[in-house]
Order: C-alpha cells, then structure tokens, then sequence
C-alpha cells in the first residue's frame, strides 16, 4: 500500500478525541452508593450494563470514524494484482468460423474436435473464451478458467455453423475489442477452412490487433468440388424465358441434374452437360402468368457444400402502371417523362398519358404512382382525387411548373408559396446547395449539382416535409411528404427545359426511374438480398410488417417507418416474407457468392498473414511487462463512503441512547 | 478550663476512635460540661420544685422519708429539672443512614448522639426511652430511669444495623403507641421522606402535647457532593442508578436540598419543634447544647 498524501495519517490522533470523550463515560460506570436519589435527576436512570455495551458501539463508531477519514484523506492505494493472472498466463479466444462453407462434409465436426482439444488443453491460470465467427462475432461464453471448461464445452455442444459469410479481415479487427487482464496474453485460435474468398480486400487488414497473436487452425477438406447456382434473371427480350447460371468447380459438374421450382412446383429437370463454367440454361417458362413468382433453382444430388445448391428468385410480370398528368399528351414534359420511364428495362413501367380530368375518371387505386407534370394544372376535383388516392397509399410525384407558381398554396402538399420572385435571373441559374444523399432517390450528388435551374417556384414546404434538396440560397427544391400512408415526392421546378436543363443530362433519367420505383415501392433489387447482409425494406413497404423466414418462423418485426427501424439481418436463404398492411412482399434471400468458393489460403498467403503479428519471441516480453506491473487502485473513494456511512450511523446510535433515557424518564 | 481539647474530645472520628458507646457518650456529656464553664442558665437538675403526693406509680426512690417521718405521709420530692423531661429517642435505622463519606457514617454519629442524650438524660435520673425505626419498629427500649437503664440502651444501640427504607407513617404510628405519657421525643434522622409524611408523623405527638425536637442528620457529602466528574450514584435504600453530572450536583440539587430542608423547618416550626441539621464531620457539642436549650424552652 503507499500514500499520496501520508502526513494526512496524522489526522489519525483524532481517534484521541472520541476515546478522551468516552473516558467519562467509562468513569461513570463507577458506582457510587448515595443516601437517596430524592434530589438526583431522575432522567438519568438506566441500567449499566446494557449502557456499557452500547457507549462501546458508540465508541467503536466514533474511532472507526475518525480513522477512515484519516485514511481517506491520505490517499491510501492499494498495490494489486487481482486482475492479473500468473505470469504468463493466456486468454485463447477460440474463434470457430460458422460461415456456410463450415457445411462441408467433414469440415464442422474437425473443428468442433479441433475446439475441444483446445478446451482440454487449458492449464493452471490460463482461460479461455468461444466466439463464434460469420458476418458477425457472438462470444458463446466469456472467459472462463480451466476449472469451467464444462461451460465452454457446453456453449460448443449446440453450436452449429450458419449461411453467412464470414469476412476474415473484420474477424480480426473485431478481436481488439475483447479485452484481457493485466498480464495476460490474448491467443486467437482461429478454427476454419480457411477460404481464400474470406480473405478482405486489403491484405493487411489481417494484420492482428497490437497484443493479439495468431493461430491459425485448419479443419478444411483435402479438396472439395463444388457447384453452385449463381444466379436466376429472366431474359429481357424474352419475358418467358429465365437464365440459371451455373458456377464453380468443373468436377462436380457430373451426374447433376438443374431442377427449375416456380413456387414450389417443380418445372423443369435436365442433367447439366459438360463444359466450361460458368454454365448458363436457359429455360422458357410456360406461361406462369402474371404477379410475382418464386423461383427455386437446384443442383442434384448435393456436392460437397449442399447448402449453395439452390438459388432464390422472384419472377415479376407485374408491369407497373404509372399515370402521367400533363396539360397535354404532346407537351415536351409528357414525353420527357414517358421516354424516361419507358426506357427502364428494370422494373418496367406501363405509362398512361392523361389530362387532369383523368383523375376523377379513373380508378387511381390502379396506378403504382401518378407524376403530375405541373401541379396548377389540378383542379379542386381532381386535388381533391389525388389527395385521397395519395392518403390511402398512393404514390404521386408532385411538380410544380408555371401555373403552380401562381397558386398560393400547392394541392395535396399543402406547401405554401413563397413571396417575391420565383424567377431566378438567367445569367445567375441556382445550383443545388444541399442535399440528401442517402435517400434512395439521390444517388449522384455531383451530377445534381451540374444542373442549372433558370427558375423553379419558391415554396414553404410543410413542417412535416422532409427537404431533400435545396438550392443554395436555402429555397426547397425537393422534399418529400408522408401524407396518410402514401408517399409525396414534390419537386419546385418542371421538368419542360425552360426552366432548366434537367432534361438533358442523363441524370434525368435515372432520377424519374428510381423517383417512380421508390414511389411505387417497386425497386427491384429490394426484393433480393444476401445471408448476412442488412436489408432495408423502407424500399420494399411502407409501414410495419412481420417478417417471416423461409421455414415460416417470425424472424423479425418491423415497426414505424423510419429507415432504421424497416432494417434487419436475413440469416437463411430461402424466401423470406413480409407481412403487413393487409399484403405480403417476399424476398429471395441467397447465400454470398464467396462462400461457394472452397478454395483455401495457399501456404504462403498463411505464412504473410502470420508474419503480420509480432514474433513469438517478441511477445512474452511485452507479456511479461504487463504482468510484473502492478496496478495501483485508489480505495480513498471506500474508505470515503464507509465514513460517510458511519457519519450516518453515529447520530442514529447517539440517539438510540438518548431515546431510551427519554423513555426511561417519561 | 480550655474549651480547645474538651472539644477536641467531641469530635466524631476521635470518639469513633473509642470502642465503647457508653465511653462515647461520657467522653460526650463530659466534655460537653467541661466546655461550658458551668453557667447558670444551663442549671439543669437537682433545683427542688415541689412535693407531689406519692401516687402508685411514681418511683418510691424519690419519696422524701423526712417528711413521711413528720407527716406519715408519702410524698415525693420533685425537682425542677425532673418536669416533662421523660425523653425518647426516635431513631431513624433506615438504610440511608448507613451512608457515610468519613470516618462516621450518619447511623453511628447518630448512635452517639443517641448514647450521649440517653447519658445526660439518665444522669439526671429522667426517663429514657429508645424506639428504633426504618419501616416499621425495628428495636424498643421502654423510658425508664432506674439502674440499668443506660447500659440497656446503649446495648439496643449497639446492636443497631442500617436496615431498609424509611416509613415515617408506619413508623410514627407504632412510636404514638409507645408514647403515650407526655415527654420529649427526640426524632434523629437524615429525614430523606416527604416533609408532608414528616407532618403527619409528628403531628399527633405534637398534639398531645410532647415536646418534639428533630435532630437532622446528614454527612457533608449530602450537603455538598463534591464529584468533578459525571458520577453514577445507586440510592442505598432503593437501589436506584443515577447518573448525574457535576454542574447538577453542584446547582439544581443543592437547590433542591435547600428547598427540602427550608420545607423540614417549616413542619417542625408548624409543630413548635426544634430542628437542629447535624452534619457528621461536626462534633457532638452542638447537638447538645440544642438539647439543653431545647430542654430548658420546653420546661418553662
């Protein structure tokens, strides 16, 4: 133990003062015979003996007291090596790699032998902690001495490897976060098959943390051939047909057979014929009519890794309608926005060209989205249409033109129009000044800022909006709105060229298609997603839904609307169900890719990565500083908070006392 | 005759000092007389006052057969000192008198003062009487003036032990018993009671006309506790514990002493008694000199 401030041991003789003060108590328990108490107070009566005790607690809390504040104050700090193991000592962190390629024949049950030999093999201080690996790293069981190596058995014993893929470079800069004792040495035990396609992208990111060394331990299959699906499109000239591709290892290509399933039925087997890979079959469906069809593509019988065998798709013939409101069917803004939308191969959309009056007329229920070219050409009857269409679910993409800048409020947005001068003088066009770029609709920041906007209607958006983009003297130009349980994309500016030149860069293009499918909820690639890999349904839905996988268990609930919460981690394959708002959206969920690829490591490339971390020699003395250092702990913060609690007690013992004389006096 | 050494005669720890009371009590008298230089106002005794017919009763010592040899009749000589001068002791054996802080406790000074009243008394042939008290009677010796009787006297006394707690009522009432005849009661206690129990007590002797003088006795320590120090004090008689502090003993309970004692006078005043407070570091001479005074009030 050593002292910050030592002379404060002094304040020690203070334990003087309660035991002066207590010397008359002890006095007083000297009995003196009297002729008659008739004239001595009587308030002082009390037995001796139960006083005796108690004025020795009293006491006892008095120099206890006085004591730990002495202590307190003189900085007292205590020299230990509680959390230091021996000399020497180790934590192996046993990392078992339960990515999909641990399916191989043979490959879980070597590393789970692998993991128990590890586990036998602890000795004396050393602990030991299971982690499991794949896109995420779930320590199984903390670190445990020897003497709980039943824990850790018990933690491997309902282990199994997963579908995802495990990226060995963000394996190994998670093991700095696992934290040893002072002394102690971190072995990561890495049990894999060690794929080279695990491997990150930069090399040396498999440089282990400062303090953590390597091993590498190989459970890999001598060699293994595998095949797998790698992919399933329909043919975009040829709506009927769907491409399967085939890839891998050539020496599984024998005695295969594809095996073709449209939800759940099967449609088609034929043997795989020999060839260079990757192998592609094209395969014409019989008309599976129109919506949106599971397909299921299967390698039999199983290779070597049979959980890469399949591959999930969802065949769409469902052609969007979008309904384009225009002042007329030949403006340039009409066909601006039917060739944009029409040149889409994914997904594609049927466009209708209409008046306003159209949207009383027709049943918008029909319409994946409804853009209308210039807002002020609605009239109360058809806002008032599109409102509802737009608050029971719609999706319309709101542009306000020239006959909206003379309105003062904008219909179905309600944004309020801006005073002063909507122009923007010629020779100063806006620029973009802000905007949102993770939003689905916004991708190319840079291209939105080449665009030159001679003149756009300055509007207040409502306080609900959500601005998307701005020019830089802060006047909105695209906001988008939730009203009721649609969505509102509203951009201050047509879309005619002479207001601006959006028209003609080849953004304009990708900005209608993804406005239109973000709107229409349509993306395309939102119905497919990876094990392992975040989805964000906000794309796919609006609004909560359950989320069901491929067995039919509730994997997931996604609640509110927010990106955040619409998010979640597919961790099968198969296709996996979103239930909500009175529909269901599926989603082919597939294995990574790179797990199909078993090739491992190559010896060198093993050799570079282990030549990553300090030497073996190198480590022991660093290990040995750690261990020979000896941590100061201050304990004045106890010593503090036991005084405090005896400064609480005292009164209350003092008062004990003085409470039973009352009683005795009354 | 120096009053210096028959005082010093008087003192409590030198007749302490001398083992038999009835040696006590004539070291006392004696000295006491030898202090005195013999002043005719403390005449006390053999002064004739008149012939009384000799009725059956009366002591026939006392007949004058010189007149029986004239007369043939029986009278007796009485003398001035002899009127009302039948004396009883009333001595208070309670457990608080055993308390003392010198070399004489309450109790034995008050023995002594008992034995030299019970000598003087007896000197003058007067009848002597002892009753001993705490709660109730605990020893009774008939007045009585014949031979014997001193030596009978100082034997109770000697044999007499603190014992328990006072109880002047029932005490008092047995005492009323046994005095009967007119006479001097002398009541020696620390006097730790109720002054209105005290009232009650002496009241009805008072009303029968004894002549009631109260000897207070108390030992200095009760006047003036001198304790520096917070004291745990345990009442003899009642086995009380008391911790007390020293500016208590030194204010309130001085205070209230006082007041007790101012309240005794009082009583004894209300009941035409003398009250004489003796403390035991004092010597007897006081004690007695009160009596003589006393007495002599009385017999006019």
């Amino acid at each position: 133990m050593s002292w910050l401030a030592p002379w404060f041991l002094a304040g020690l003789a203070g334990i003087l003062l309660p035991v002066w003060l207590h010397r008359f108590a002890r006095k007083t328990d000297q009995k003196h015979v009297f002729a008659s108490s008739m004239f001595l107070e009587a308030s002082e009566i009390r037995r001796n003996r139960r006083r005796e005790i108690r004025y020795w607690l009293l006491l006892a809390a008095r120099v206890l007291l006085v004591l730990l504040l002495g202590l307190a104050f003189a900085g007292p700090q205590l020299r230990t090596r509680v959390l230091a193991g021996p000399q020497g000592a180790t934590l192996h962190a046993i990392v078992l790699d339960t990515s999909l390629s641990m399916h191989q024949d043979g490959t879980w049950q070597r590393a789970r032998d692998a993991a128990s030999a590890l586990i036998g093999s602890l000795k004396g201080a050393d602990r030991a902690m299971l982690v499991a690996a794949d896109y995420r790293l779930r320590v199984l069981q903390e670190p445990v001495f020897a003497s709980d190596a039943g824990r850790l058995r018990a933690a491997l014993q309902g282990l199994e490897p997963g579908y995802a893929r495990l990226d060995d470079g963000a394996m190994v800069a998670g093991t700095a976060a696992w934290g040893t004792a002072p002394g102690e040495h971190l072995v990561v035990h890495f049990i894999s098959d060690l794929q080279q396609s695990a491997s990150p992208l930069r090399f040396a990111d498999l440089a282990p943390p400062p303090g953590v060394r390597f091993e590498l331990v190989d459970v890999a299959p001598a060699s293994a051939a595998n095949l797998r699906v790698a992919g399933v499109r329909e043919d975009p000239r040829d709506p009927g047909a769907v491409h399967v591709s085939i890839d891998g290892d050539a020496a599984a290509l024998a005695k295969r057979e594809l095996v073709l399933e449209v939800n759940g039925r099967q449609v088609e087997r034929r043997p795989l014929k020999t060839g260079p890979l990757p192998l592609e079959e094209r395969i014409v469906l019989s008309d599976p009519g129109p919506g949106e069809h599971r397909l299921a593509a299967r390698l039999e019988p199983a290779d070597a890794l049979p959980q890469d065998d399949a591959y999930y798709a969802l065949l769409r013939h469902v052609e969007p309608k979008v309904l384009v409101i225009a002042a007329s069917n030949d403006g340039d803004d009409a066909q601006y926005l039917r060739a944009a939308l029409g040149a889409l191969p994914q997904p594609h959309f049927a466009v209708e060209i209409g008046q306003p009056g159209e949207l009383v007329k027709r049943q918008l229920g029909d319409f994946a989205a409804v853009i209308v070219a210039d807002a002020g050409l609605l009239p109360a009857a058809a806002a008032e249409a599109l409102t509802k269409y737009v608050q029971a679910g719609g999706a319309t993409l709101l542009i306000l033109g020239e006959r909206a800048a003379q309105l003062d409020t904008i219909p179905v947005s309600g944004a309020r129009r801006a005073r002063g001068d909507a122009r923007t003088q010629a020779d100063a066009p806006a620029r973009i000044g802000e905007m949102e770029q993770s939003h689905p609709v916004l991708r190319e920041p840079g291209t939105w800022r080449q665009v030159r906007f001679l003149r756009h209607v300055a509007t207040t958006p409502p306080d609900a909006a959500h601005v998307l983009m701005r020019f830089t003297n802060g006047t909105p130009l695209m906001w988008e709105q939730s009203p009721g349980q649609g969505r509102l994309l509203v951009f201050a500016s047509p879309l005619d060229r002479q207001w601006n030149d959006l028209a003609i860069h080849p953004l304009f293009v990708r900005f209608i298609s993804e406005a239109t499918a973000w709107l229409a909820g349509a993306r395309f690639d939102a119905a497919s997603a990876t094990v392992g890999v975040m989805l964000d349904a906000s794309n796919l839905r609006r609004g909560g839904a359950q989320v069901f996988d491929p067995r039919g268990q509730r994997a997931s609930m996604l609640g509110g609307t927010t990106a955040q919460e619409l998010r979640w981690v597919p961790d099968l394959p198969g296709f996996y169900e979103l239930r909500g708002g009175g529909h269901s959206d599926f989603v082919a969920v597939n294995p990574d890719a790179r797990e199909s690829r078993l090739a491992p490591l190559d010896q060198a490339a093993r050799e570079r990565w282990l030549a990553l971390q300090p030497k073996p020699g190198a480590a022991p003395a660093t290990a040995v500083a750690d261990s020979g250092s000896e941590r100061l702990v201050p304990v004045w913060f106890w010593l503090l908070l036991g005084a405090a609690a005896l400064a609480f007690l005292e009164p209350l013992v003092a008062n004990y006392h003085l409470n039973v004389r009352r009683e005795q006096r009354a | 005759m120096n009053a210096t050494p028959a005082t010093s005669l008087l003192r409590p720890e030198v007749l302490a000092s001398l083992s038999s009371l009835e040696l006590v009590a004539r070291s006392a008298v004696e000295g006491f007389f030898q202090g005195l230089h013999r002043s005719p106002r403390f005449g006390f005794s053999q002064e004739f006052a008149e012939y009384k017919a000799y009725t059956e009763g009366d002591d026939p010592r006392f007949i004058d057969w010189n007149v029986f040899a004239r007369t043939e009749r029986t009278y007796i000589k009485r003398y001035l000192g002899d009127t009302n001068t039948r004396l009883m002791i009333a001595l208070d054996v309670s457990a608080s008198m055993g308390y003392g802080s010198g070399a004489v406790n309450k109790l034995r000074y008050a023995k002594f003062l008992a034995a030299a009243l019970a000598y003087m008394t007896l000197q003058q042939h007067d009848p002597t009487g002892l009753i001993a008290f705490d709660s109730k009677i605990r020893s009774y010796r008939p007045p009585s003036s014949r031979t014997g009787s001193l030596s009978a006297i100082l034997h109770s006394l000697d044999a007499l032990e603190a014992g328990s707690q006072t109880n002047l009522d029932e005490s008092f009432r047995q005492v009323r018993e046994h005095c009967q005849r007119r006479g001097l009661v002398a009541v020696i206690s620390d006097l730790y009671c109720d002054p209105e129990a005290l009232t009650r007590a002496v009241q009805p002797l008072a009303w029968r006309g004894h002549d009631i003088m109260i000897f207070q006795v108390l030992d200095r320590s009760e006047l003036a506790p001198q304790w520096d120090e917070s004291v745990l004090l345990e009442d003899v008689e009642s086995g009380q514990q008391i911790e007390v502090s020293p500016d208590y003993l030194r204010t309130t309970y001085r205070q209230r002493f006082e007041a007790h004692l101012a309240r005794i006078r009082e009583v004894a005043a209300r009941h035409r008694a003398d009250h004489a407070m003796l403390v035991t570091d004092e010597p007897l001479d006081r004690a007695l000199r009160e009596y003589l005074m006393f007495r002599q009030g009385a017999g006019r």
